[in-house]
């Protein structure tokens, strides 16, 4: 991925986030999701947007692949949604954060230590005013994405 | 792709389409002139066009098929068999050429360097030969060109946000009239309850409208699917030695786009069929005093609301006793039971899976796939399949399917706490039981209906979701009733149960997105009226996985019939105006409907409301039984109108109580559910309804 300048940032668990605002198509506070039996971990449900039947991704099942507890979340939840290809995908989180510069010395490569399964999905972090933001690939974070 | 480079694509590939078909009508009557004249046109037209983008390959294929149609034309060379399979060779040549200009703009693939494009200049020179050269024999035989039927002249993007904004349109629709019924919410609106409903028809009236009209818009005329056909026939019955005509009929039947696709495949493997298995070759229609050339006929039509297509042939029929010989060898029925079988119990059994009653095999068909494939796609779409069978004189294959598939009648039905959508298309009745009513085989749920055992999948637990257990419950206990909706499976019929039936309505079929699509018991979604997504169950996907296949034994249908000598007939209770009650047979009732009063309209002495594309005329169902009051109004006590439609009718009746079963010959006035009921059917009522209309 080309380095963005501009990034939305959003917070899951204890930890906040970042990606390339090019493709965010849409920024929702709360989404009314309905869950798809019997599908991946991943896979939080669909929900409607305009018209549309959008999948969401529940991202903490991403991160961390140990992650349980799907039930925890409220069903209306805020939600990024992206454009990857001709699919709209949305991902939940747990706030949103803003669109902000980021300017490319303020962004450096991931860090060494990263847990392995992070390496492909972490394209690097950013220094912010508020604080240290991973930045992720969402196009690599999908299930066999 | 340049949008002007994909409108030449298409417009090429419809000429193609066109010339194929001219050149197979030639070959049989080489002195037809409009043919040969609408051949020469469409060559002409694409060797032109090609000339303007620039590409030369096809410009000089498309003149080398000019010159020799021209020659044909001038009288100075015959149009021959063999000239027919060289121009059909250089269709399929442009074809691959069109193809590739698709993918990369150029026609000769990767830039037009290397050694694809050297191989097509190649094959274009001796195609080019081949047709200037009158007596050279055809240069070979491709495989089955890939005819596409992309050509559409809406963006199909376009055609899909419109369905995305019918589909926000009935939301909306669903949400206000909600609104409008529930006096409370409405006198908070400023408009008032009157304004607010009245705002509420408009609006349901302008959603039916353009939805109407979005159908419309993705219907396209069977003609287009036709066109492949005559080629298809022309090089099977010459793979096979035999001489085969086809007719074309209902060229102008509009269908929709998915469904006109979905069906290709199918109809492709019926004419396979046809001329391979079907029809007889020359010499033994001759000992049979046939004329000797076999005529396959593709039909397709409307007929109330539906698509049907049939494709029949005039070979030698499907031979019973043979059919019988084979399932008893393949042992799908015993020596003792087959001569029971009747003839469309027999022809049913050509559906089966690996069933096939060729002698060989040949490159075609006769390897034992086929029908059962061609009813399981057909059913997936919401249709039907059904055979009619000549022995000696032929066979009738007839495909009935919705006009759209894009809305769709459903159930949305509630299991684990999350609601769920079952197309109407593969219910076929809803049965209410005593949970000590349900039995187990072997841990296996089941329940006796109507005397055949029904096996039950716990729809909940079936998606893995929280689930009431369904056989531990006492007998004679207050339990709640279970619901159980009773689906096709293949020939086969399987309960889900479920925890709630909540509603049927018209849902707007969403399309599954990238990670739906690999959950393959979903069908795709929906969006409810309350602004949530519900998803769509693919019934058959379900119950397979649970219901087991023991082999084939005869389908619920056939069993129901030969255990039942009076099968029962459902009735539809209605409660009159005047508090009489009416049990109207199912069968002609179309649907229910609720409207309200103010969506009535006067035209003279009659009443009417919009309805879909025009007006359903409103009469009540006691007047026509000539009792009571000659004119006593449609509108219930509830301050709508409860109407059963039937034809163009709706009959209305103070409310609908129930669905009941009763045995098939009750007629008159009957005892039903402890209380006298008037039998009526729907064509009596119609017939009755247009005398005082």
């Amino acid at each position: 991925m080309t380095a963005p300048n501009h990034i939305a940032t959003f917070r899951l668990m204890r930890g906040w986030y970042g990606v390339d605002v090019a493709l965010v198509r849409e920024i929702l506070p709360r989404v009314a999701l309905t869950r798809i039996p019997l599908a991946s971990r991943e896979t939080a449900g669909v929900f409607p947007l305009r018209g549309r039947i959008v999948d969401a991704i529940d991202l903490r099942c991403v991160l961390d692949p140990d992650f349980e507890e799907r039930r925890e979340r409220p069903r209306d939840c805020p939600a990024l949604v992206l454009k990857i290809g001709p699919d709209l995908i949305g991902l939940l989180v747990d706030q949103m954060g803003d669109v902000t510069i980021l300017p490319d010395a303020d962004r450096d490569p991931p860090p060494a230590n990263l847990a392995p399964h992070m390496r492909k999905i972490v394209t690097g972090t950013g220094r912010l005013e508020s604080g240290l933001v991973t930045l992720l690939d969402p196009v690599v974070a999908l299930p066999n994405g | 792709m340049e949008e002007i480079l994909r409108e030449f694509v298409a417009e090429a590939r419809e000429h193609l389409e066109r010339l194929e078909h001219d050149l197979v009508v030639l070959e049989r009557d080489p002195a037809d002139g409009d043919a040969l004249a609408n051949a020469f046109r469409a060559v002409h037209t694409i060797k032109g066009t090609c000339g303007f983008f620039g590409f030369a390959r096809i410009e000089a294929l498309a003149h080398a098929a000019e010159s020799a149609l021209d020659l044909v034309r001038d009288g100075s060379a015959p149009f021959t068999a063999n000239l027919a399979s060289r121009l059909l060779d250089a269709i399929d040549a442009l074809r691959r050429m069109l193809e590739s200009v698709e993918s990369d703009g150029t026609d000769a693939g990767k830039g037009g360097a290397g050694a694809d494009a050297d191989a097509i200049d190649a094959e274009v020179r001796e195609l080019a030969d081949a047709l200037e050269r009158p007596g050279a024999a055809p240069v070979r035989r491709t495989g089955d060109a890939q005819v596409s039927s992309g050509s559409v002249r809406i963006d199909v993007a376009t055609l899909d946000r419109l369905m995305d904004l019918v589909g926000e349109l009935v939301f909306v629709r669903n949400r206000l009239t909600g609104l409008a019924q529930a006096p409370g919410e409405a006198s908070d609106a400023r408009a008032g309850p009157t304004g607010l409903s009245r705002a509420a028809q408009r609006l349901d009236r302008l959603t039916k409208r353009l939805q109407a009209t979005v159908v419309r818009a993705r219907l396209e005329p069977v003609g287009r699917l036709w066109g492949r056909f005559p080629r298809l026939v022309r090089d099977l019955a010459a793979e096979c030695g035999k001489r085969v005509g086809l007719v074309l009929r209902g060229n102008e039947t509009e269908v929709d786009r998915a469904v006109l696709e979905a069906i290709a495949d199918p109809l492709t493997h019926l004419v396979r069929n046809s001329i391979d298995h079907g029809v007889e070759g020359p010499a033994e229609r001759t000992r049979r005093s046939k004329p000797e050339e076999a005529v396959v006929e593709m039909r397709a039509t409307q007929e109330g609301g539906q698509f049907v297509v049939e494709v029949s042939d005039d070979g030698r029929g499907v031979d019973l006793d043979r059919v019988r010989a084979h399932a008893i060898e393949r042992r799908l029925v015993t020596p003792e039971a087959a001569p029971a079988l009747s003839d469309d119990d027999l022809l049913d059994l050509l559906f089966t899976p690996g069933f096939s009653t060729a002698g060989r095999v040949t490159s075609l068909s006769g390897r034992g796939v086929g029908m059962d494939v061609v009813r399981t796609n057909v059913e997936r779409l919401g249709g039907a399949v059904t055979l009619r069978s000549q022995p000696g004189r032929g066979l009738t294959t007839r495909i009935q399917l919705p006009l759209t598939l894009a809305i769709a009648p459903a159930l949305v039905v509630c299991a684990g706490g999350e609601r769920f959508v079952v197309p109407q298309a593969s219910l076929r009745e809803l049965v209410r039981v005593h949970p000590s009513e349900i039995e187990q085989v072997h841990e296996a749920p089941v329940y006796r209906l109507r005397g055949r055992l029904l096996p039950l999948v716990e729809l909940a637990g079936a998606l893995g979701l929280k689930s009431r257990p369904l056989l531990k419950c006492q007998p004679n206990r207050e339990e709640r009733s279970v619901s159980i909706a009773v689906v096709d499976v293949g020939p086969e019929r399987a309960g889900l149960v479920v925890d709630d039936i909540l509603d049927t309505r018209e849902i707007v079929v969403k399309p599954p997105g990238r990670l739906l699509r690999r959950q393959p018991l979903f069908a795709g979604a929906t969006i409810l009226d309350d602004g949530r997504a519900a998803l769509i169950l693919d019934v058959a996907r379900i119950a397979e996985r649970v219901v087991a296949h023991t082999g084939h034994r005869l389908s619920w249908a056939e069993e129901e019939a030969l255990f039942e000598p009076v099968p029962g007939v459902r009735l539809l209770l209605c409660r009159l105006l005047d508090g009489g009650r009416v049990g109207l047979r199912l069968d002609g009732v179309r649907r229910l409907e609720v409207f309200a009063k103010d969506a009535v309209e006067r035209v003279g002495e009659r009443e009417v409301v919009p309805y879909g594309d025009g007006l359903l005329h409103l009469v009540s169902l006691q007047s026509l039984l000539g009792s009571g009051d000659a004119h006593p109004g449609v509108v219930a006590c509830d301050g709508r109108v409860h109407a059963v439609v039937c034809g163009r009718f709706g009959l209305a009746v103070e409310s609908v109580e129930d669905v009941v079963e009763v045995d098939g010959d009750t007629r008159g006035t009957a005892l039903v559910d402890g209380h006298a009921t008037r039998i009526m059917t729907a064509p009596e009522l119609i017939e009755r309804a247009e005398a005082v209309s």
